[in-house]
């Protein structure tokens, strides 16, 4: 069809609109015309070697995780234990600096590699410890929440970039169309942390690699997804709506912009009904359930684990990369944005919180490997920083970014392994300093990236999600 | 020409190959030509461009080094770099030409100009003739690089080139003289295309009413339009558009977009800035009044400081002051440790959005090495980023005083002394009679004294009177603590100290507000606004802010401080109405952990300490601000409040200081006594009374202390001085007189600003890292422009302002230009708009460009002028078609053959929506943000960074992170979501067809047409018609339709409910027959009930016959009553008979344990006013309660949480006995425990009934129960535990769920499951539709469809 016949006025017949309806109008101006997928925005250039994984599933533990409780044991707090700090305190947020506090939880060798992992997490060490690959050398710039969110999500510490989903899914795009290729699941009371949704943003990337966020216990689970009325009401809307859009389609000559918009309420239209098949967890077997702790008397637990077992079902779907939200178990200053931030109570309020998302984490590592998409798959355990080796007030940590732990499993990285160190009281780094930039580098790298290498260009310069920084960090890959 | 070497290779190359190496490595002879030509546009390029990858020993990627001609000639790993047989063949020249992919060279930078590649073909052309025979060493390598020679090449980049005015060309093949039309026909003609016709009236208007308004046209004018056969009624309409107020608040969102507006700071917390939206309105005037552009640029900057603001004489406001209110639209994060980083990034953020806004360029990028790519260096950040620091976050005054002020101040400022005057006498007069107020005190005073050992001035009296050892005691240890208190700290302690009796101290600080201009003595007064009162009260000397009214503003500022060791900050200050103190570090704005701030209320003085160890090396000012100017935590509704400073000390940590508290009033009096101590309460009134008397001759002749100042501040707070209106005649007319002028002062208005103080230069941070501070750098503009550093005491904020629209700026008018033409056409004459440097584009027109970039300075630099130039041209006019020419020629329609389709933006998306609704509220403009859901036009909707609108948003509207002078266009399945689904557009289809319902009555036809043109500018085709209101009788036959199911699907659950409740009859009555059989109980054993209800059995009383009525949806169905928690309950009659004390029995399931308050059965007066009743859940969730009227007999059970309800009937009863004790029963067992009312109450005969299913009265949500009862009984006594036991197991005729299916047969049973499943599939079915949102009209789901088509968001 040449573009004169295309700039046909006001005069088809019915007949002319109904067979261009009928033909799928949209589809056929379509094919050609789209160069990005619904939501992928699927860019044509491949990989930039042949990668190791597809997806990523990021643990975000919102507030900050205490490594000193968790995965970085050290005796020689008990030594100092009540004692000042024998080094130099550097500033803190809150500057009510207490003496050196041991951790109350016990730390014990698990796993064929005797990883050591605090009672903190018991079925990750029980289960997990040898597909883990622990870094206890993160460090990051920033002191406070939101600033350090972001500076996590996205490599600078203010709203405005892209979030490292946006970046995976704009570099690799996505496998489903029906689906958002980046996506934030919630359940329960969980918000967004610190920063606001600005955290999930495409920043300066094309729109469709923003985050979608699911909340999957809402009756709507994703904005204006429940159709107003059944199906067959809806489809004759539709297909109204497209009629009369023909013309206008026809008088544009085509648009690409117009032809677009028309194809994204068919897109819209099947998504209608991907997203409820795909939040409905009924299917799943019992075993299954069991194993995630679907039903666990815990609601916060339970709804975690909710979002464990729907990330696996993400990822078997293509979408590429998924984000966990934490849930405020409500002690020591850990708000519902910020749920890990123990300022007071660490010990309980790091037990529950860990109570949270132990289990359903290792089960979603387990579920995975049964189904052989651990290898496909990385899962990111990280919070915004870790806290500090002695207290604040008598029994909570502040935020310490001077070193702490993260730890990744799946997707081609070594399991078993530990990688870098604290120094004897878990205050500084002493060995194998680790950027937040080496760690998406190395994410980057197992999905075919060269972090380099995807970049932007935006406010004249090319930007990446590294920034100018950023080492793979290849000891710790297979 | 001589025959030098390069021509000789030139033969040579004619000849053969192999001997070109062998002459070319002799270099020695090459004609200074070629030499120049090669230093001057080959060397530098290599220098700057190569040599950082392509150098012999240090980084040689991909094998090849430039820095010497040998290495050029050997090429690298992809082989020889210049061909001189065939130069056009040279790789070196396809890398640089972008003619190899994989292999664009220079990499990752922009390409290189053409001129420097067409230098680079013409050098090998040359003969490549190369003076280079070494490796360069690195001094020449620095040298080549050196940044001046660098900045001069990039300078020559064609935006650092002052706009050159070219003749406008000859007119082209639209026909139109106007030269924005010629320049682009001519670009058109040099590409052999044919601009297209223009469009049609339609379309003109609705594309014109969009660009301008942002808003649809209304039919009445599309229809004036149509019918206007002026050749010069478009025109007429552009200035009818120019002229609408919508105009500024379409243009101000654009401008918004430059400026990244925002409500808010951002970050954890996410804090307002307050009064932001003085600036939005600000913008919305100033475009709709056509400010120049100029002056606004300045504003932006420095409205502020200039000499001659523009002020808005209607409004009463200084409109310049509130323009650097751009300046304050950062982020702020959350109480940063390292407080200089926070400066460092809020700094650059505002660098970098003046850059980008004002000149299109990225100034931030040279914040850790000179710019990768354009003239703009390191220093040419830090010169700026001196000025952007020597600023401080504040609250700027933007309402100008009235003429009259000065005069209403000065006549203030007589008031207070002649009132001061009067009162001095008045007290001098009355200060011997303090004794007898001591003696005959009033009622407070006396109080006072009785209870008076806390009061800080009357202890003494107090104690001495009650107990005379203590007091002994007490005089004694105040002796001492006035001996050795610490009025001065030690010396080498001191760090710094202002002393605010001292007009050189104070002189030394920064302040903003009426009374702030220099200290007062002591004993000034403040005349009390309202009340009895004269004076608020005597006051020591020092800085306030409210020496004529607590309405005037105040912000105090301290010089910069450097924290050179471990310091205290000590505060002596008093202040009310939530005035606050604090220190910032490093201009941080916010409060939070580290960040303390003291809020001033009482009015009391007080050293306030503020421990800043933990600040050791950072830089702080001191602030202290009146409750709505502090720049962030501003009370923006507070109006008034006031602080006042006495002393401000900074000292080492933990110095001693200061005084004690207590000693500062009785000091005076314990000189009085000289060492001895008073011995009784005359010797001591006395003394109080003596110091008085000395304290008012000291006021009097003006030479008051501070000590006596407060002193008497004491006396009158404490009524020993008259302070009284009523008791002071001569006072009264004065203080009348005060309070009205007063009273008529305006309320400061206050705009977001940066408060100037000194200016000071800032060191360069080397690579940016701000704990490497180098050299100080001086403020000034940018090297490539001007690099004079700025004479200015001040920040250089002014110098800078002008400078941004200096005459030989060439960005200064071409950015705003082609900002304009981007919003207009779709796509700027440089298609990035924020980016003029070497990695945006290059104009498409540059003489065109340039041509309205000097237009717009002659023009006054008017906006509206230059808009106009630009709608009036053919090629805006033009028609959206596409001829093939253009589509197959020039794709992006640079060349403007025709019009580019586009989206709407999302603020003219929503505002079409509400317009069309017929909802936008249009002529409320200005104000405080709104949400999303108000119907105002979206740019006053509510910028909060964290929680940005979701409807625009979705639509692009854009992150305010930057300056955005292009937005994102997206295509996303969110949107088609939105307007399907959400709840936007579904109001706006329903508002819009409301309005055309109750609009003047016309046929469907007309109506359709009424439709289309106020959502789409036009009428329906005869086809579109048609179609439409065949789609409104098909969806009205599908509401139809859903009606019909809705009814077949209740029909279908009554019918398997009918089925299963005769299922549970059949087998009930096989029960029963079984139970008669064996007999169980005899029923003679049981009490006998007054009234009883079996449900299955019927609803009236079956004992004696009391008739009762349901209500709502209750029901009768499976032999129980069913109660839906909504509106459903059942009444009696009046009961015949008068209860006091009575039993209520209930058995009762529940569908949810989980409800509250729900009543199962109560006894109420007919009005509902006194009830006993069984609730459920009310005052604690799970618990059975015996409810009554305002709990008047109710005590907590403190049962067991109800567990089985929810799977069956339980048995609940309470017993109410004569002599009130009240005890509940849950399935024959006692529920917790007996308690002891104030009850029985009398329920009379005729005047009370049975409620089922509600608690009491008027039935509503929360007293109506949600489940089923089957049986109940009604007694006229407590029944005792033993015979509820026997009821409840005795009730023969009671069969329970469990029962029944225990006696089914396998048949029955697979009956009931069949039904139930049935039963459940049907109530499902029925649920959905019944939860189904739909449209509720025709008329709705066809506007809702207009709105989903595309022509409503595009425009063509």
């Amino acid at each position: 069809m040449n573009l004169d016949q295309l700039k046909m006025k006001f005069f088809m017949t019915r007949r002319e609109m109904l067979k261009r309806s009928s033909t799928g109008f949209g589809l056929m101006a379509l094919s050609g015309l789209m160069s990005q997928k619904a939501f992928g925005g699927l860019r044509e250039s491949v990989p930039h070697f042949s990668p190791r994984a597809k997806n990523v599933i990021f643990c975000y533990m919102s507030g900050g995780v205490s490594h000193v409780d968790s995965f970085d044991p050290k005796p020689m707090l008990k030594k100092y234990a009540g004692k000042p700090m024998p080094v130099t305190v550097e500033r803190t947020q809150f500057n009510n600096n207490g003496n050196v506090f041991p951790s109350p939880f016990e730390f014990r060798k698990c796993g064929q590699s005797g990883i050591e992992i605090s009672s903190m997490f018991p079925k990750l060490g029980e289960w997990c410890a040898d597909d883990m690959t622990l870094i206890r050398s993160m460090t990051t710039p920033v002191n406070e929440h939101a600033q350090g969110n972001y500076f996590f999500h996205t490599g600078f510490p203010f709203i405005g970039h892209p979030s490292a989903g946006a970046w995976v899914n704009y570099g690799l795009g996505s496998e489903n169309q029906d689906l958002p290729g980046f996506v934030v699941l919630q359940s329960g009371s969980a918000v967004p942390p610190h920063g606001g949704v600005g955290l999930f943003s495409n920043g300066f990337l094309p729109a469709q690699h923003q985050a979608s966020i699911i909340r999957i216990d809402d009756r709507e689970p994703v904005a204006s997804i429940v159709p107003i009325e059944r199906d067959a009401v809806q489809r004759e809307r539709l297909s109204f709506i497209k009629e009369m859009d023909g013309q206008f389609a026809v008088q544009t000559a085509g648009d690409v912009q117009i032809e677009a918009a028309i194809k994204n309420y068919e897109t819209a239209y099947r998504m209608q009904s991907a997203l409820p098949e795909l939040v409905d967890l009924k299917g799943e077997s019992e075993a299954t359930r069991k194993l995630y702790g679907l039903n666990d008397p815990h609601p916060q637990k339970a709804a975690y684990a909710r979002q464990c077992l729907l990330a696996r079902r993400l990822v078997e779907r293509g979408v590429r990369f998924v984000e966990l939200s934490c849930l405020t178990e409500n002690i020591g200053a850990g708000g519902a944005p910020n749920p890990w931030d123990q300022h007071g109570d660490l010990e309980k309020g790091h037990g529950a919180m860990a109570n949270q998302v132990d289990q359903p984490i290792a089960a979603l590592i387990v579920d995975l490997k049964q189904r052989g998409l651990l290898d496909e798959t990385i899962i990111v355990f990280a919070g915004e920083f870790g806290r500090t080796p002695f207290s604040q007030g008598s029994n909570g940590r502040d935020h310490n970014p001077y070193g702490f732990s993260v730890w990744l499993a799946g997707g081609g990285f070594k399991g078993g392994t530990i990688y870098g160190a604290t120094d004897d009281l878990g205050y500084h780094v002493v060995n194998g300093p680790t950027t937040v930039y080496d760690l998406w580098a190395t994410v980057l790298h197992q999905l075919g990236i060269n972090h380099e290498e995807q970049t932007f260009l935006y406010a004249g310069r090319n930007v990446r999600l590294t920034d100018v920084h950023g080492n793979v960090l290849k000891d710790i890959l297979t | 020409m001589s025959l030098g070497l390069p021509h000789f290779i030139r033969i040579l190359c004619c000849i053969g190959a192999g001997l070109i190496l062998d002459v070319s490595t002799k270099a020695h002879a090459l004609e200074p030509d070629d030499i120049e030509f090669f230093e001057n546009k080959i060397r530098p390029v290599l220098a700057q461009d190569c040599y950082e990858c392509h150098r012999t020993g240090k980084k040689t990627n991909g094998g090849l080094a430039l820095d010497y001609r040998q290495a050029i000639l050997d090429g690298g790993d992809s082989g020889a770099l210049i061909d001189l047989v065939s130069p056009e063949k040279s790789l070196l020249l396809k890398a640089i030409r972008h003619q190899i992919e994989d292999l664009e060279m220079p990499k990752k930078g922009p390409k290189l100009d053409d001129s420097v590649i067409a230098d680079f073909e013409k050098w090998i052309r040359m003969g490549a003739p190369d003076p280079r025979d070494q490796p360069s060493s690195d001094e020449e390598i620095a040298t080549d690089t050196e940044w001046a020679s660098v900045l001069e090449r990039r300078k020559s980049w064609w935006s650092f080139q002052l706009p050159h005015q070219s003749p406008v060309p000859a007119i082209g093949a639209s026909g139109s003289e106007l030269p924005v039309d010629r320049f682009i026909d001519a670009t058109l003609a040099a590409n052999d295309h044919i601009p297209m016709k223009r469009a049609d009236k339609r379309t003109l208007i609705r594309r014109l009413s969009f660009a301008l308004k942002g808003l649809p046209p209304k039919p009445g004018e599309i229809d004036a339009f149509l019918r206007d056969d002026d050749p010069q009624a478009y025109e007429k309409l552009v200035d009818d558009y120019l002229a609408s107020p919508r105009f500024g608040e379409r243009w101000a969102r654009h401008w918004m977009d430059w400026i990244r507006y925002a409500d808010s700071h951002g970050s954890e917390g996410d804090p307002m800035i307050p009064n932001a939206w003085r600036y939005r309105d600000y913008l919305i005037r100033a475009l709709n009044a056509d400010v120049p552009y100029d002056q606004l640029v300045r504003e932006h900057l420095a409205g502020d400081l200039l000499p001659d603001p523009r002020i808005n004489t209607e409004l009463g406001l200084n409109e310049s002051a509130i323009g650097p209110a751009q300046l304050r639209m950062v982020f702020h994060g959350f109480a940063p440790t390292d407080a200089l980083d926070e400066l460092v990034k809020f700094s650059d953020d505002q660098i970098n959005l003046v850059s980008k806004a004002f000149m299109g360029l990225t100034v931030s990028c040279a914040r850790c090495h000179n710019h990768k790519f354009d003239p703009i260096s390191q220093t040419d950040f830090y010169s700026w980023y001196g000025i952007m620091t020597s600023g401080r976050p504040g609250m700027v005054r933007v309402d100008v005083p009235d003429k009259n002020e000065p005069d209403v101040r000065s006549r203030l400022t007589n008031l207070n002394g002649e009132i001061k005057e009067q009162l001095l006498t008045e007290w001098i007069r009355s200060v011997d009679g303090i004794a007898d107020r001591f003696a005959m005190p009033n009622e407070d005073l006396k109080s006072r004294l009785e209870n008076g050992e806390k009061d800080e001035l009357l202890w003494p009296l107090a104690v001495m009177k009650n107990d005379p050892d203590k007091f002994r005691e007490s005089w004694s240890e105040l002796v001492q603590k006035i001996d050795h208190s610490t009025k001065e700290p030690a010396k080498n302690d001191v760090v710094a100290r202002w002393d605010f009796s001292d007009p050189v101290d104070a002189g030394k600080w920064f302040h903003r507000g009426q009374s702030l201009d220099a200290p007062v003595k002591a004993g000034a007064i403040i005349l009390a606004e309202e009340g009895d009162h004269v004076v608020s009260g005597v006051y020591p000397s020092g800085n306030y802010s409210h020496l004529q009214s607590t309405k005037d503003r105040g912000v105090l500022l301290s010089p910069k401080i450097a924290l050179n060791g471990k310091y205290d900050l000590w505060l002596r200050v008093a202040g009310d109405g939530g005035a606050m103190a604090r220190y910032s570090v490093q201009n941080y704005p916010r409060d939070g952990t580290v960040y303390p701030v003291e809020r001033l209320n009482g009015g009391d003085w007080r050293w306030k300490k503020f421990p800043m160890a933990y600040w050791e090396g950072d830089g702080i000012h001191i602030e202290l601000t009146t409750a709505a100017d502090q720049p962030v935590l501003a009370n923006t509704g507070a109006t008034r409040s006031w602080f006042g400073l006495q002393e401000a000390v900074v000292l080492k940590s933990d110095a001693p200081f200061p005084p004690a508290e207590t000693s500062g009033l009785l000091g005076l009096l314990v000189e009085k006594f000289e060492g001895v101590r008073p011995q009784d309460t005359e010797e001591l009134v006395a003394a109080y009374r003596d110091v008085a008397a000395a304290s008012l001759r000291s006021w009097q002749i003006g030479n008051s202390t501070d000590e006596q100042a407060l002193f008497l501040n004491a006396l009158l707070q404490r009524g020993l001085l008259s302070n009284d209106r009523n008791e002071l005649a001569s006072v009264r007319p004065l203080l009348a007189e005060y309070r009205k002028l007063e009273n008529d002062l305006p309320v400061p208005l206050r705009a977001p600003g940066i408060l100037e103080t000194v200016g000071s230069d800032q060191p360069l941070f080397e690579r940016g890292n701000h704990k490497k501070p180098g050299g100080l750098v001086a403020r000034r503009f940018l090297d490539a422009i001007d690099s004079t550093p700025y004479q200015t005491e001040l920040s250089g904020r002014l110098d800078l302002a002008e400078d941004l629209v200096r005459p030989d700026n060439p960005f200064a008018s071409r950015v705003l230009v082609n900002r304009v033409w981007h919003h207009l056409f779709g796509r700027g004459l440089v298609a990035t708009p924020d980016n003029f440097g070497r990695l945006g584009q290059k104009p498409t027109h540059p003489e065109l460009l340039d041509y309205l970039a000097v237009q717009f300075v002659e023009t006054g630099w008017s906006m509206k002028e230059l808009i106009r130039s630009m709608v009036r041209s053919e090629a805006w006019q033009r028609s959206s078609d596409v001829s093939a020419a253009s589509a197959a020629m020039d794709p992006e329609n640079k060349l403007l053959a025709h019009f580019t389709v586009r989206r709407l933006e999302a603020e003219a998306v929503r505002d079409a929506l509400l317009a069309v609704g017929g909802k936008l509220n249009e002529n409320e403009m200005y104000g405080p943000p709104v949400m999303g859901d108000a119907a105002r036009r979206s740019v006053y909707v509510r910028i909060k960074r964290n929680d940005l609108d979701p409807f625009l948003t979705l639509f692009d509207a854009p992150v305010p992170a930057s300056a955005v002078g292009k937005r994102d266009v997206t295509n996303v399945p969110g949107q088609a979501l939105a307007f399907l689904n959400g709840p936007v557009v579904t109001q706006a289809a329903e508002d819009l067809a409301d309005r055309l319902i109750a609009g003047a009555a016309m046929n469907d036809r007309a109506r359709v047409e009424l439709m289309f043109v106020q959502a789409l500018g036009r009428p329906p085709t005869e086809y579109e018609s048609d179609r439409s209101i065949e789609f409104m009788a098909d969806m009205n036959r599908r509401r139809a339709e859903t009606g019909l199911l809705v009814r077949r699907l209740e029909e279908e659950t009554e019918s398997k409910q009918n089925q299963l409740s005769e299922l549970d009859r059949k087998v009930t009555e096989r029960v029963l027959d079984h139970r008669t059989n064996v007999k169980e109980v005899p029923a003679s054993a049981l009490p006998s009930p007054i009234a009883a209800w079996d449900f299955s059995v019927g609803m009236d009383d079956q004992i004696g016959g009391l008739p009762s009525e349901m209500f709502g949806k209750a029901k009768v169905k499976q032999s129980v009553l069913f109660l839906d928690g909504k509106s459903s309950y059942v009444g009696t009659s009046p009961l015949g008979v008068t209860l006091r004390a009575k039993t209520l029995e209930a058995w009762v399931q529940l569908d949810s344990l989980d409800q509250r308050g729900g009543g199962v059965m109560s006894l109420q007066s007919l009005d509902g006013s006194i009830f006993d009743a069984i609730v459920f859940g009310e005052q604690q969730p799970r618990k059975w309660l015996a409810g009554s009227d305002g709990f008047r007999r109710t005590t907590f059970f403190n049962g067991p949480d109800e567990s089985d309800a929810e799977d069956g009937l339980v048995h609940v009863a309470i017993t109410y006995s004569e002599d009130g004790m009240i005890s509940a029963y849950q399935n024959g067992q006692p529920y917790g425990k007996t308690y002891q009312s104030n009850g029985p109450v009398e329920f009379k005969s005729g005047d009370s009934q049975i409620l089922f299913g509600n608690r009491h009265g008027t039935p509503d949500e929360s007293r109506l129960l949600k489940g089923s009862i089957a049986r109940a009984r009604l007694y006229d006594r407590a029944l005792s535990a033993e015979e509820l036991a026997a009821s409840f197991r005795g009730d023969a005729t009671f069969v329970s769920t469990i029962d029944r299916l225990a006696a089914m047969t396998p048949d029955e049973m697979a009956a009931l499951k069949q039904l139930q499943g049935e039963l459940e599939q049907a109530e499902k079915a029925l649920k959905a539709l019944q939860n189904e949102k739909g449209l509720p009209s025709g008329w709705a789901d066809l506007a809702h469809a207009v709105f989903n088509l595309k022509e409503f968001v595009y425009i063509r």
